[in-house]
């Protein structure tokens, strides 16, 4: 589904990410472990097509991005959810939807499902000017997950976010999960990473340090990540 | 893309009819500029017209002097046209033996207020003499007069044209960039604010439909609030036009159309520049700071655009100029309040359009960079 072939990208004499490689079959969820300035960020940037890389290729189903591009991903970058503060949830998700050609009855049922199952019930219509930071993270979410892309990335999505709206992110990558969505997922939390994914990938300093499949464990998931990531640090 | 362009544009304007802010600046602001300006400065003086008066029948004198709001001096002004200009006589009333009839002609300051109110006092008064002396020798047939006006400036340097030709021009430039400026910063400069702009960026949409539609937001917001200028503008002319220097405004229907076509074409110019600033500003703050000064640029352009600035005397240049977008808009601004026409409309629409065109697909190529996406 998603390949990522020798990136490599300075910003002046800083060398972001240097010649990352990895592949997303269809359906896996994947997570992205890394500290601060390890390239995160830079990396879905550079699969968004938002910037581009000095070297290597992203390809979307075999596709490069440079191509006509048939399947665009569903974005969510943490950093700022990035809603219309003048506008309603549900004007903001369907602003995107629209865009991306989603329209309708299938929209509106879409929306009620994904406000129901993140219990965004109570504020959905209302102007998202005065939205705590977790009620626009939901927002964000349910923007992204309408869209129906086969590919979301997601970038640190529950920063700042309580204990029930992280679990109501876990329901939601879970219901994703089902539905055979590939998702690479950022976070610096490893517990959340160990239960959702399926894969953990931890880049440190533009480099792919280790790529833990954790489809081979049953336990101690977090463990034997933070060992890893522990380990890579150290160094 | 047309329907990407149509999601954007209606989301955008959405956005922007919610913020007041927006609001008041394109469309109650310069709905009101106009009105305030005559509620400020136009009402009506109460004060005695100073009138002079030379071979005029006694009793039409005696008929103004009864009169408390009239000061009537007799014969004592030598040079009228000097005394009118230095306000020291408001009106100037002589009479004029014709063959068959008699006339008095009223002299006033086209360019003063107080003068241009005392024409229309003694217009009054002069019917109400008439009107009585009718009454009263019912049998006498000729015992009207015609009254005629003469302004001591000539129609193109009095007040109204100062106001009409100089004035206006440049207030509709200014209108056409300022009205739109919160829409326009917000736009782009807003979206990088919120860090919605990568987000919009992601989408399966080209970056030309982004800058579309967002551009025909802007442009609809410029053209409404320089409409409202202009219905301002002819509230206050139909409250009172003595502030133009001029009795009654008449403007003819095809003067208005021109206008409006020139206004909108304005309008679709000026919107792009301000669509490609907002790209480059890293805030709404930043982004406004850059589009006020297209005000004085625009009006400078508009102050050249007066072809006898260039002393332009050979009609090939000066033809030439109706190709050069911007200029031609400004030329032809007054070429219509002036003549009642416009030259070569079709240069004007085309040349700007092109001109328009560039700009936006350098804001579409100005998204390209990464520089320019997250500059904030």
């Amino acid at each position: 589904m998603l390949t990522v072939d020798c990136i490599k990208k300075n910003f002046c004499d800083n060398k972001v990410l240097q010649s990352v490689s990895f592949h997303i079959p269809q359906g896996q969820v994947v997570g992205l472990l890394g500290e601060n300035g390890a390239g995160k960020t830079t990396l879905f940037r550079i699969i968004c097509s938002l910037i581009s890389a000095d070297e290597g290729n992203v390809y979307i189903n075999g596709q490069a991005l440079e191509e006509d591009r048939i399947c665009y991903p569903s974005v969510f970058f943490g950093g700022s959810s990035g809603l219309y503060s003048r506008l309603s949830a549900r004007e903001n998700i369907t602003y995107f939807a629209n865009l991306n050609g989603v329209y309708g009855d299938v929209l509106n049922n879409k929306i009620d499902y994904f406000s129901n199952l993140l219990d965004m019930n109570d504020y959905i219509d209302r102007k998202t000017l005065q939205f705590s930071h977790g009620m626009k993270q939901k927002t964000a979410l349910v923007r992204m997950a309408v869209i129906n892309s086969p590919l979301m990335l997601l970038d640190e999505p529950t920063t700042g976010m309580d204990f029930p709206s992280i679990v109501s992110v876990a329901d939601f990558i879970q219901h994703q999960k089902n539905e055979s969505k590939t998702i690479l997922y950022s976070s610096h939390n490893i517990s959340e990473l160990s239960s959702i994914c399926q894969r953990v990938i931890i880049l440190h300093k533009g480099v792919i340090k280790a790529d833990i499949d954790l489809i081979k464990y049953s336990a101690n998931k977090d463990n034997i990540v933070k060992k890893a990531y522990l380990r890579i640090l150290e160094k | 893309m047309i329907k990407s362009i149509f999601i954007i544009f209606k989301k955008e304007s959405i956005d922007a009819i919610r913020d007041v802010r927006s609001l008041i600046i394109t469309f109650i602001f310069p709905l009101i500029v106009f009105p305030a300006v005559i509620l400020l400065t136009g009402s009506k003086t109460d004060t005695i017209y100073n009138i002079s008066v030379s071979g005029i029948d006694e009793s039409i004198i005696a008929h103004l002097q009864a009169d408390p709001l009239l000061l009537v001096s007799k014969n004592e002004i030598t040079d009228k046209n000097a005394s009118l200009f230095n306000y020291r006589i408001d009106a100037s009333l002589s009479m004029y033996n014709k063959a068959n009839f008699k006339a008095i002609e009223i002299e006033y300051n086209n360019s003063y207020k107080r003068s241009i109110e005392a024409l229309e006092y003694l217009k009054v008064k002069l019917t109400e003499y008439q009107m009585n002396n009718i009454l009263e020798n019912p049998d006498i047939k000729h015992t009207g007069f015609i009254v005629t006006f003469m302004p001591i400036h000539d129609i193109y340097e009095g007040a109204s044209m100062f106001i009409l030709y100089t004035l206006l021009p440049v207030l509709i430039i200014i209108i056409s960039i300022t009205s739109p400026i919160a829409v326009a910063a917000d736009v782009f400069a807003g979206e990088k604010e919120r860090n919605s702009l990568e987000l919009l960026l992601c989408n399966p949409v080209s970056k030309f439909a982004v800058v579309l539609g967002k551009y025909f937001t802007v442009f609809l917001f410029g053209f409404m609030g320089v409409l409202c200028f202009l219905a301002g503008f002819f509230i206050s002319v139909s409250i009172d036009s003595t502030f133009l220097g001029i009795s009654e405004l008449i403007i003819t229907s095809k003067q208005i159309s021109y206008s409006l076509f020139l206004v909108a074409i304005l309008s679709f110019v000026t919107s792009s520049i301000e669509v490609c600033i907002s790209i480059t500003a890293k805030s709404v703050k930043e982004a406004q700071l850059y589009i006020l000064p297209l005000t004085v640029i625009f009006s400078a352009i508009n102050y050249f655009s007066d072809k006898s600035f260039f002393s332009v005397t050979d009609t090939n240049i000066s033809s030439r100029l109706d190709y050069i977008p911007v200029l031609n808009i400004m030329t032809s601004m007054r070429t219509v309040m002036m003549n009642n026409d416009i030259n070569n409309p079709l240069a004007i629409l085309l040349t700007n359009i092109v001109a328009s065109i560039i700009v936006l697909y350098i804001s579409k190529l100005l998204l390209n960079r990464e520089k320019i996406i997250y500059r904030s």
